[in-house]
């Protein structure tokens, strides 16, 4: 393509370059300008002595993470927990979405969007309490197991519970926030498929199957792929509270870990050597996602 | 491809100008001229950077702050940050030089000794001479919170000891329905327990003889006064020249072998393994619970007229150090809680002012002035170290927040008897009184630190998880030894090294 | 019209109602909790119905003076903020969904990587000092202003739209901005609605920005002073064990309950409102091609 060809285009989206500046600055200026943040990860950085005057230490804070004994089991947590979350949250609340909207009755619906979205707004404290209460030791739920089987289940204090038990919690918590961006999508499909559909004598389950999920498809995959995104991420929150000494070997996760270690000795420079990590991991794992996914024929994110 | 031939530059550029952004952060260094002082004699203007608990004191119409800015010649210019953003705050006050002229350190952590070691902080050791409040604090908080012999912050003092997890406190009305009396040994504790379960005081078989919560290698927090006596050390301890870890002495043997039978016999809350602190905490004043290690300020106010809400008729006794295997001890603190520091970009002429003013509000003066305000409008009068207050007045204080203002607090070994009712208050000075005379169990490497423990934090992870499924009943004694022989190799030997060298450097 | 309620149907109907069941019960314990007095909570039993209402809780966090003030800071940086998140996210997201802009794949690139790549807060805070944010609500605005978030899932929803409608217009001699102010962004609703709630969300929920980059607390949100009045009877991370000694229970966990209802109750308010817009094919059917 000849210089010449390419100035012509950019002359002819120059609205769009134009709208597109307010935009671009911020990314430049909030998110690129800082990023010499990341070489503190080379560093022994001190707040005080700031970024001149902190040593170097090039590949320490890697090479201590690395071959810390724990690291495959916290990659093997991390990426468990995230897996789960793909697997079952994600689904579901995609089900969640198509099956709200399948409700004839209007007020109903409503009324069911509207209560299932309220739990997004309850803090992680909250919810770690009523789990206790109900999932707990003495919970309700095995004072009921108790007397009606005669033993109690370690829902809280277990490995085998832990993942099951976070999944739960996060369904409970914001499967119906995360149904709000698919109803969104679920409006901008044309009813006129449907009524076509419907002439041809087309049942519940072959909408779904034909219109519905492939109007929204673009959607499923941009989020699916955002998700990826985010496997070496978790909601230290959550993770957090509900952590002990009993399910330890499967709640320790990166972020906890650096929390530790970033606690104890203010040890900024690790965390951020941990979080380099991290993303360098993930932006492989996405361009993957994302290739497989043009591959199949989908928008990919780029 | 063309477009990556692009990037280079364009983030080449953006990385310069972000780097410049970066170290312009940390000024220059602050123009001495312009700092606060307004003249000689003038009130110095103090920039203070500190942790809030609860309400923020108002802002305007403060007559507590007015009152204690005239007596000191000062104006206050304070930051009250929330505990739950603090250590980022402090973080990024100290890589932008923010221009605080004092801040609030949270502890002697790692952070803080490697600052003061690069040379953040004004090494406050001259200009402490001749200032008496100060220098009323006991030398040991001092020499705890010391960094190589010199003071580069001023505790905050709290009592020594009789705070923390210093007593048990028992449910009066409790043993006195059951007929028993406070115990004084262990295994009568053992025993009272073992009364509350069978017996279910609080009713409906909720009753819950003891509560505790998760904590790392102890197994379970709130219970000092359990450990205490069955002679496991304050963290370390030396034995014949040797220093040990807490897991490794026989009195930790002990107590955890206490702790497992506790357990499966019922005594211990079954939900400890995965409560917080603060959670045991709320099902003691709930009612429900006959035991809690906690101290004499358990019987404060708030705390009692909670506890009387869910159980009217409910008393606690605090119940001195039980006898054990090891005898009568308990447990003896840092002394304080947080150190102010002042960033050395401070000019000297006003490190000495902020001193003073550190000085002033630790004076007698003050420490009555923290807790009534201003007479006449926070309070009526100080009567037996207590304020009396109109509701009206109890009201502009809880508005004002005088103590916010006293910045450094008095010494006091009372700290922790807060109530405001006499008989009580009486009651939790002779506790801590006779907590003074029992021996105490300090670390003799409470001001030490070690670069292995450092930079490993979890390096008792492994050991905390046995330790609780020995405790729970899931494994048995060996594998809890195995971790200890492994710990000793990986980390222990190490750290105790360290820590031991320090130890013997400066005894010399 | 009548219909026969088919098997699906009911079984669908039953289905949301056992999950609306599922959130309505922990609700309700959360309401109970908050109008009843701590010394029944505190147990860490379940119930709904509180054995004696009592109203301390609302009356504690009405009490500050400050509520009001904070509240007004809360909308207006809710109000502003919202335009501000809008308006940038609209604007960009549009620009790059059109397939032919030349460098769009990497403008796509460098928007994603900074949902990857994370700087750290203090070179982002040494940024908003020597730009003078530091204790203006510009910070708050400013820092969150959009993010790559936001702009891949918008640009999806305006790739998504017919082509030809852009074509129609066009012919018919409208210019781009005409296109996008009549054609694009009324067919979005549902997508712009959607963000909307998640910018207002953000906003109103601000707490950790809020305490790092505002330095007075008259200028505080709502979020970190109903923080502030209930951490003296809340588990605080940051302070296990050390400060915990510091707090006295004098708080219960019926002023934290309330405090997450109020907090609430505002956004619980707007979603209603902002509900039509995601009604099935409202918009998109009424386009004839």
């Amino acid at each position: 393509m000849s210089a010449a060809t390419t100035r012509k285009r950019i002359y002819k989206h120059r609205f769009f370059y134009l709208l597109a500046i307010p935009g671009l600055a911020y990314f430049a200026l909030f998110h690129y300008v800082p990023m010499w943040g990341l070489l503190l990860s080379f560093q022994d950085y001190s707040p005080y002595l700031g970024f001149l005057k902190s040593p170097w230490v090039g590949l320490d804070h890697f090479e201590r993470f690395f071959s810390n004994q724990d690291f495959v089991r916290l990659l093997i947590n991390t990426l468990m927990l995230s897996f789960y979350g793909l697997i079952v949250y994600f689904p579901f609340t995609i089900a969640l979405a198509l099956l709200m909207n399948e409700v004839r009755w209007k007020l109903y619906r409503k009324l069911a969007q509207t209560v299932l979205y309220l739990p997004h707004f309850v803090s992680w404290v909250i919810i770690a309490g009523m789990t206790i209460i109900f999932f707990g030791p003495s919970g309700i739920v095995n004072q009921f197991l108790e007397q009606w089987f005669g033993r109690t289940v370690p829902f809280l204090m277990s490995n085998e519970w832990f993942r099951p038990m976070m999944v739960l919690q996060a369904i409970w918590k914001d499967a119906g926030w995360g149904t709000i961006i698919f109803m969104a999508a679920l409006a901008g499909i044309n009813p006129e498929l449907y009524e076509a559909a419907k002439v041809d004598g087309a049942g519940r389950l072959r909408n779904i199957w034909h219109i519905t999920l492939p109007g929204i498809k673009s959607t499923i995959v941009i989020l699916a792929l955002l998700r990826l995104g985010s496997s070496f991420d978790s909601n230290f929150l959550q993770i957090f509270l509900m952590s002990n000494n009993l399910n330890m070997e499967v709640s320790d996760v990166f972020d906890l870990y650096v929390y530790r270690v970033g606690l104890l000795q203010g040890n900024y420079s690790f965390a951020i050597a941990v979080g380099l990590f991290k993303s360098v991991a993930s932006i492989i794992l996405v361009l993957a996602a994302n290739y497989a996914a043009k591959k199949l024929g989908e928008d990919g994110i780029f | 491809m063309q477009r990556f031939k692009t990037i280079r530059p364009v983030l080449a550029i953006a990385l310069s100008v972000g780097l410049v952004a970066g170290c312009a952060g940390r000024s220059t260094g602050s123009d001495p001229s312009s700092e606060g002082a307004a003249g000689a004699d003038g009130p110095t203007t103090l920039k203070v950077m500190t942790i809030l608990y609860g309400n923020p004191p108002a802002e305007t119409n403060n007559e507590a702050k007015a009152d204690i800015e005239k007596r000191g010649n000062v104006k206050l210019d304070i930051e009250f940050v929330p505990a739950d953003a603090y250590a980022d705050k402090l973080s990024v006050a100290v890589a932008s030089d923010t221009g605080y002229d004092l801040m609030l350190f949270e502890g002697r952590s790692d952070k803080y000794v490697n600052l003061a070691r690069q040379g953040a902080f004004h090494d406050l050791t001259p200009y402490l001479k001749g200032k008496d409040n100060l220098n009323y604090m006991p030398e040991a908080i001092w020499k705890n919170s010391m960094v190589q012999g010199k003071a580069y912050g001023v505790p905050r003092p709290r009592g020594l000891y009789g705070g923390g997890e210093a007593s048990f406190l028992l449910r009066k009305d409790w043993l006195d329905k059951l007929n028993l009396k406070v115990p004084t040994t262990l295994d009568e504790m053992t025993q009272v327990l073992r009364a509350f379960r069978d017996n279910d005081p609080a009713g409906g078989g909720k009753t819950i003889p003891m509560v505790a919560f998760a904590r790392d290698e102890h197994v379970f927090g709130a219970t000092s006064a359990i450990f205490y006596p069955f002679g496991v050390p304050n963290y370390y301890t030396i034995e014949n020249g040797t220093p040990k870890y807490l897991i490794q002495t026989e009195g930790y043997k002990r107590y955890l072998e206490w702790l497992r039978m506790a357990y499966a016999e019922k005594l211990i809350d079954k939900d400890a393994p995965i409560l917080k602190q603060q959670q045991a905490r709320e099902k003691f004043y709930a009612g429900i619970a006959g035991a809690f290690v906690f101290h004499v300020g358990g019987l404060n106010d708030a705390n009692y007229d909670l506890l009387r809400k869910s159980a009217p008729g409910a008393e606690l006794v605090v119940v001195p150090p039980l006898e054990g295997p090891a005898g009568r001890r308990a447990s003896v603190e840092s002394g304080y809680f947080g150190l102010w520091v002042i960033p050395s970009s401070v000019p000297k002429a006003k490190v000495e002012k902020i001193v003073e003013f550190l000085n002033f509000s630790a004076s007698e003066e003050n420490f009555i002035f923290s807790k009534t305000g201003v007479i006449g409008v926070h309070s009526s009068e100080f009567k037996n170290g207590i304020a009396v207050q109109t509701e009206e007045q109890r009201k502009k204080m809880t508005a004002d927040v005088p103590s916010a203002f006293v910045l450094e607090n008095r010494y006091d070994p009372y700290n922790y008897a807060g109530s405001s009712d006499p008989e009580i208050n009486k009651y939790q000075k002779e506790m801590l009184d006779m907590l003074e005379k029992v021996e105490g169990v300090p670390n003799p490497f409470s001001s030490y630190n070690s670069t292995t423990a450092a930079q490993n934090p979890d390096h008792l992870k492994s050991f905390s998880a046995v330790a609780l499924k020995y405790v729970v009943g899931e494994v048995g004694w060996d594998a809890v030894q195995n971790e200890i022989d492994k710990w000793e190799k990986t980390y222990g030997t190490k750290i105790l090294n360290e820590m031991m060298e320090q130890y013997k450097r400066d005894q010399q | 019209m009548l219909r026969r309620f088919s098997l699906f149907e009911l079984f669908n109907s039953l289905f949301l109602l056992l999950l609306i069941a599922l959130v309505v019960l922990p609700f309700g314990y959360i309401f109970a909790v908050s109008f009843s007095a701590p010394s029944e909570s505190l147990a860490g039993t379940f119930y709904l119905i509180p054995k004696e209402w009592n109203t301390d809780a609302y009356k504690y966090l009405f009490s500050t003076s400050r509520f009001t003030g904070a509240i007004a800071n809360t909308v207006f940086l809710t109000v502003v903020g919202t335009a501000v998140n809008m308006a940038v996210s609209i604007t960009l997201a549009y620009a790059v969904s059109k397939k032919t802009l030349p460098g769009r794949n990497f403008m796509l690139m460098a928007i994603f990587f900074t949902m990857i790549f994370h700087s750290g807060l203090i070179p982002q805070y040494l940024l908003v000092k020597s730009l003078g944010l530091i204790n203006t609500y510009g910070a708050l605005i400013l820092v969150g202003a959009t993010n790559a978030f936001t702009i891949m899932v918008m640009k999806t929803f305006f790739q998504g739209l017919p082509e030809s409608l852009d074509e129609a217009a066009r012919i018919d001699g409208a210019g781009e901005v005409r296109i996008l102010l009549r054609v694009v962004l009324p067919l979005s609703m549902p997508i712009l609605a959607t963000f909307s709630l998640f910018f207002m969300v953000g906003h109103w929920n601000e707490f950790f920005n809020a305490i790092i980059y505002l330095n007075d607390t008259s200028k505080w949100p709502v979020q970190p002073l109903l923080r502030q009045m209930v951490i003296i009877g809340s588990s605080n991370i940051a302070s296990e064990g050390a400060m915990e000694q510091e707090l006295e229970a004098s708080l219960g966990p019926n002023v934290k309950m309330a405090a997450i209802l109020v907090a609430m109750a505002p956004l619980v308010a707007i979603y209603p409102f902002l509900q039509k817009y995601f009604a099935k094919g409202a918009l998109l059917g009424s386009v004839k091609e």
